[in-house]
């Protein structure tokens, strides 16, 4: 059975209420009205650029930029290289930005949010003329802060040189697939069904392949101690949810045992991590108010059903993954973009072709995606480990992370960039063609997207596991109907206002773009709104 | 070829004065350059001195490649590459290439340049197993260069270790950083915040170290101080770490010089791990991954002069270059070995710096390679904290900081003052310390480069010259006899490592004749380069004694 998984719940049961409603059908057309359609566009401008102290836009701040004709800042204060405004390729000019969305680092300590210092260090923006896609802004960031941190406290391994490799996942398996030859839930071994690891041999010939060890020596210990003020202390961590959530310091709400350490995401998921610094970007935020019907706006308690939107962002091909597009200021998991094809076995998932991981192993059709026997179900501190799955699925490169599947899952949200992202995040995506075809790293022929390319990003503001937020147009008018966009103190429940994340939540639609480790300029034009709706609750 | 300030010193004196008085009788004006340059030793007073000067070119090609360590190439031994031609073997576990972008090509090559791994366990050296896996080469004609050699090596084996054990680090996807230095004053500044050697500090002069301080209150909160390497390293046998303590960078006392092992000859602490290099140098690392290279390797013979070979014969050599006609390579690892000789002496442009009592100060604002800004006046070296004879790493015997290996006011493929580049293949980035950081075009200016702002580019046509007296002490080189005895030539080494064998095959499967005997290797070159001559110039002379 080829992988048709729905990525909404809601959509699922909205198939089945179209079948069981046929019945109904003659009385339900005498109280419909003719479906609905609304389409609005913004241009972005340097007035989205969020800023100042207060998180305001430069619309109404005008001393979030330094330099530019209309700011009241009409010299900027840093005579350091970053501070001053600077010049692309394309001649625009790029003034820097003044903001709180960063932060001040410090060695084997952490990292703390940025102060309104006006130092005007995080970042440059500026208008770009219409070559074709209309008026834009260009934005690029500064370099990213990086603190170093004691072996398994960090999130990235520090080389010679200054060069980082990312050192953290979110998945058990993926990790133990970097550090051991243990295969928590195995698919090379010789018998995936069994807990039997593989031998490790003697690679001198005239050894004649005499047995010396087994990967199941070598595996991680995954006892991990909570530190406290910088002490590891006594306490084994049993269960996530005794450590809240941080992704800044490492004095405190962090666990580390031998081989790694781990630490909570908002989101609750863990992050393991096995490197020796941490890196804190410094974030360009762009935010832009969209109209949404009026008779939305009018009805605030009434729920229309939303049965179609999508947001379609034009903008230049970024270098990296991590640009989120945060309509109403929520993330989404759900949107995946096109996933790994399997068939599945029983419990398990099998792969349907060969194919390469990001790290240039061959795994043939026939892979295990999903050893369901392996899994350790609810207990266990990952989602990876709670169902069985393997480091093959999340690392093979049979995957597109920015191509929609049709009726299935849209791409994710985020501008669209020439990596993978996630757990393969620095390698670039494998053109159509090469896909599966030829084994990682890719050269420029065999990439798929180019940095720098003006493409549209689609992404289905639907998607979603379980009911979104969106589905009725009390999610998007009245922020206390949306659960996933949080208040200030993080109250899922907060009405409209400003979001924990600084982004106004308003009867319309509030879009923020954040951009993040492109020091070479990213260009972003439009985005534009398209909803289906019926406007008879 | 003395190189050392305290080198220099020591012999002025003496032959100088003897250079300066004699020689303008019947010496060449490069003889009397290199004689008041400090490159020529005479024993006694001459009564003549005739000089000569001597050229040869090689061009590569397929016969030049080697298979292993009995000493023969391609035209001795049609095996080595597959497919080629009509003597060769076909082709069977590794097929021919097609070089992306201009076509050639390439034949599988078999060697034993190359090692098995294991994760967990090590490398061992390969066998001619007729895999034909070590790479791919072929014959080149192409302007303006001519005849030639393309080179394309498979990719470099690696293998995991345990946390500390391994010479790089892995990450996500596969991708890995350099985890290793030979310099403890380097990888204590990736590691940590605390300085053995000040230099950043409050007061260098001092051993109080920087506050931690906590970023939100800016309340100090800890010292780097607390944040410094635990140094008690354990050894490792039979893949058990001992209760024995290192103490020793000697070779054969209580480790062998290893590359390829975890499970012996490394010290394992709690920061960090140490593995003996053939030369004695210490290894720190922190990875936990190590990687092992398929080498190309050519051998070149060229000849000399024949007079050189009568016995009793022995010409001073007052010149002695190599040029070699190339493609930059995209890593500085490709190396020249004249005589099968490695010489960590030929350093190319070191930074510069002034003299100020024991300690060295850069001359100039720059940045070290990981982007850090290091003012005029940065200590290099910081003598008060030197540690002697006894430290494992040269140092933190000289009080060396981090800011002399890493900063980028450098250049190994130019040469500096007295000295020429390293001795391997012009590439496009430092290497060493600074192992994957490319070279500016203007030097101290900050890193991260952009594409355009690279000195050398990957592809691009070059002459590199090396200069083969460059040595610390006298150079083997600096007469007839150790170019065509290698008993001669204590740096080359025999089949057995020992530095008197004769002429025959060297430890790394060098033919050592009476000719000069040229080595390259090529690694990690996976989109391939190319190779086209080499040219040795030579400049001797005669010198004749009273009785």
């Amino acid at each position: 059975m080829k992988n048709t998984k729905p990525t909404s719940k809601l959509r699922a049961a909205f198939a089945l209420n179209t079948v069981a409603g046929l019945a109904l059908l003659p009385l339900a057309a005498a109280i419909h009205a003719a479906p609905q359609t609304h389409t609005v566009s913004h241009a972005f401008s340097i007035n989205d650029i969020q800023g100042g102290a207060n998180n305001a836009t430069y619309a109404t701040d005008k001393t979030i930029l330094c330099g530019e004709a209309g700011s009241t800042v009409t010299a900027c204060p840093s005579t350091d290289v970053t501070g001053q405004p600077i010049v692309d390729k394309q001649s625009n000019t790029l003034y820097p930005v003044e903001s709180l969305f960063g932060f001040v680092v410090s060695d084997f300590v952490g990292a703390a949010p940025r102060i309104f210092d006006q130092d005007y260090q995080e970042g440059f923006a500026g208008n770009v003329p219409d070559t074709g896609n209309g008026t834009g802004i260009a934005v690029a960031n500064v370099q990213t802060d990086v603190f170093k941190t004691k072996p398994s406290y960090g999130t990235w391994c520090a080389g010679l040189g200054g060069v980082t490799v990312k050192c953290s996942s979110e998945h058990y398996t993926v990790m133990e697939h970097v550090l051991s030859c243990n295969e928590t839930v195995p698919y090379t071994t010789a018998d995936p069904s069994t807990d039997v690891q593989r031998d490790l041999i003697d690679p001198d010939p005239a050894a004649n392949g005499a047995v010396l060890d087994n990967c199941a020596n070598n595996k991680l210990s995954t006892d991990l101690y909570i530190v406290r003020d910088f002490v590891v202390s006594d306490d084994l961590l049993t269960d996530t949810s005794l450590m809240p959530a941080n992704e800044s310091t490492v004095r405190d709400d962090i666990a580390v045992g031998r081989d790694y350490g781990i630490t909570i995401k908002d989101d609750g998921k863990p992050l393991y991590r096995w490197g020796n610094a941490v890196k804190r970007p410094i974030d360009l935020r762009l935010y832009a108010q969209m109209a949404l019907p009026q008779l939305w706006k009018d009805n605030p308690s009434t729920a229309y059903t939303v049965t179609a939107a999508t947001l379609k962002v034009v903008h230049s091909t970024s270098n990296n993954p991590n640009d989120q597009i945060r309509p109403e200021d929520m993330e989404n998991e759900s949107a995946t973009g096109r996933l790994p094809t399997y068939t599945v076995s029983g419990a398990n998932w099998v792969s349907d072709r060969d194919c390469y991981e990001g790290d240039g192993n061959f795994i043939p059709a026939g892979t295990l995606f999903k050893n369901a026997a392996f899994a350790q179900g609810s207990g266990a501190f990952s989602s990876d480990l709670s169902q069985g799955l393997t480091n093959a699925w999340y690392t093979t490169t049979g995957r597109d992370p920015f191509e929609a599947v049709a009726n299935v899952v849209g791409p994710r949200w985020r501008l669209l960039a020439n990596k993978y992202g996630q757990d393969i995040p620095g390698l670039e995506i494998a053109s159509t063609a090469k896909e599966c075809q030829v084994a990682p790293p890719f050269v420029d022929a065999d990439q798929k997207y180019v940095v720098g390319d003006v493409v549209t990003t689609t992404v289905d503001l639907l998607d979603f596991d379980g009911t979104s937020p969106l589905a009725t147009s009390l999610g998007w008018v009245d922020a206390s109907q949306n659960s996933i966009n949080l208040g200030p103190g993080d109250d899922p429940t907060a009405g409209n206002g400003i979001s924990v994340n600084g982004l106004p939540l308003t009867p319309d639609f509030d879009l923020a773009l954040y951009v993040k480790g492109d020091k070479k300029p990213v260009y972003i034009y439009s985005a534009t709104l398209e909803i289906s709706w019926d406007d008879v609750p | 070829m003395p190189r050392s300030i305290d080198q220099l010193e020591r012999r002025a004196g003496s032959m100088l004065r003897t250079c300066f008085s004699l020689l303008p009788l019947f010496a060449s004006a490069t003889f009397l350059t290199a004689c008041s340059d400090g490159d020529v030793t005479l024993e006694q007073e001459p009564i003549s001195i005739e000089t000569f000067s001597h050229s040869v070119t090689h061009t590569f090609s397929v016969a030049d490649v080697q298979g292993g360590f009995d000493g023969k190439t391609q035209a001795e031994d049609s095996t080595i590459v597959c497919g080629i031609d009509a003597n060769a073997p076909a082709c069977a576990t590794t097929q021919p290439i097609i070089a992306k972008q201009t076509g050639e090509t390439l034949y599988p090559v078999d060697s034993e340049f190359g090692f098995y791994v294991e994760d967990f366990v090590g490398g061992a050296q390969k066998i001619r197993d007729q895999d034909h896996a070590e790479g791919w080469v072929n014959d080149i004609d192409q302007a303006p260069n001519g005849k030639g050699l393309m080179v394309a090596n498979s990719k470099t084996d690696s293998f995991l270790t345990p946390a500390r054990y391994g010479s790089w680090c892995t990450g996500l996807g596969g991708a890995l950083v350099k985890c290793s230095s030979e310099h403890y004053t380097t990888f204590e500044h990736v590691l940590t915040c605390n300085e053995t050697v000040p230099y950043t500090t409050a007061d260098p002069s001092s051993s109080v170290q920087k506050d931690l301080i906590d970023p939100e209150t800016n309340a100090v909160v800890g010292n780097c101080a607390d944040a410094r390497l635990d140094n008690d390293l354990k050894i490792v046998r039979g893949g058990s770490v001992t209760d024995e303590s290192l103490t020793s960078m000697m070779p054969g006392v209580q480790m062998a010089a290893n590359e390829s092992t975890v499970r012996d000859d490394i010290a394992i602490g709690k920061d960090y791990s140490i593995s003996l290099k053939d030369d004695g140098k210490p290894l720190y690392r922190w990875g936990n991954a190590v990687k092992r290279p398929n080498d190309i390797r050519m051998y070149a013979r060229m000849a000399l002069p024949d007079t050189w070979k009568q016995p009793g014969e022995n010409f001073i050599v007052f010149k002695a270059e190599l040029i070699v006609n190339h493609e930059i390579t995209n890593n500085p690892n490709d190396q020249l070995r004249p005589e099968d000789m490695e010489n960590e002496a030929a350093t190319g442009r070191l930074p510069a710096y002034t003299v100020s009592g024991a300690n060295w100060l850069s001359d100039k604002d720059c940045y070290e390679g990981d982007g850090n800004f290091i003012p005029a006046g940065t200590l290099f070296k910081n003598a008060a904290f030197a540690q002697g004879d006894t430290a494992f790493s040269s140092d933190l015997r000289l009080g060396l900081t981090n800011a002399w290996y890493t900063s980028i006011d450098r250049d190994p493929f130019e040469a500096g003052i007295d000295v020429g580049p390293r001795w391997r293949l012009g590439s496009n980035k430092f290497g060493q310390d600074l192992p994957s950081l490319e070279i500016p075009s203007n030097a101290c200016t900050q890193p991260p480069f952009k594409h355009d702002t690279y000195k050398y580019a990957t592809g691009t046509e070059v002459t590199t010259t090396i200069d083969l007296l460059d040595f610390d002490g006298t150079s083997p080189l600096a007469t007839s006899l150790g170019w065509v005895d290698a008993r001669s030539n204590d740096i080359n080494l025999g089949v057995d490592g020992d530095p008197k064998a004769p002429n025959g095959i060297s430890i790394n499967g060098l033919p050592l004749t009476e000719d000069f005997d040229l080595g390259v290797y090529i690694k990690g070159d996976a989109k391939g380069t190319r190779i086209y001559n080499a040219t040795l110039n030579i400049e001797y002379a005669k010198v004749t004694y009273g009785e």
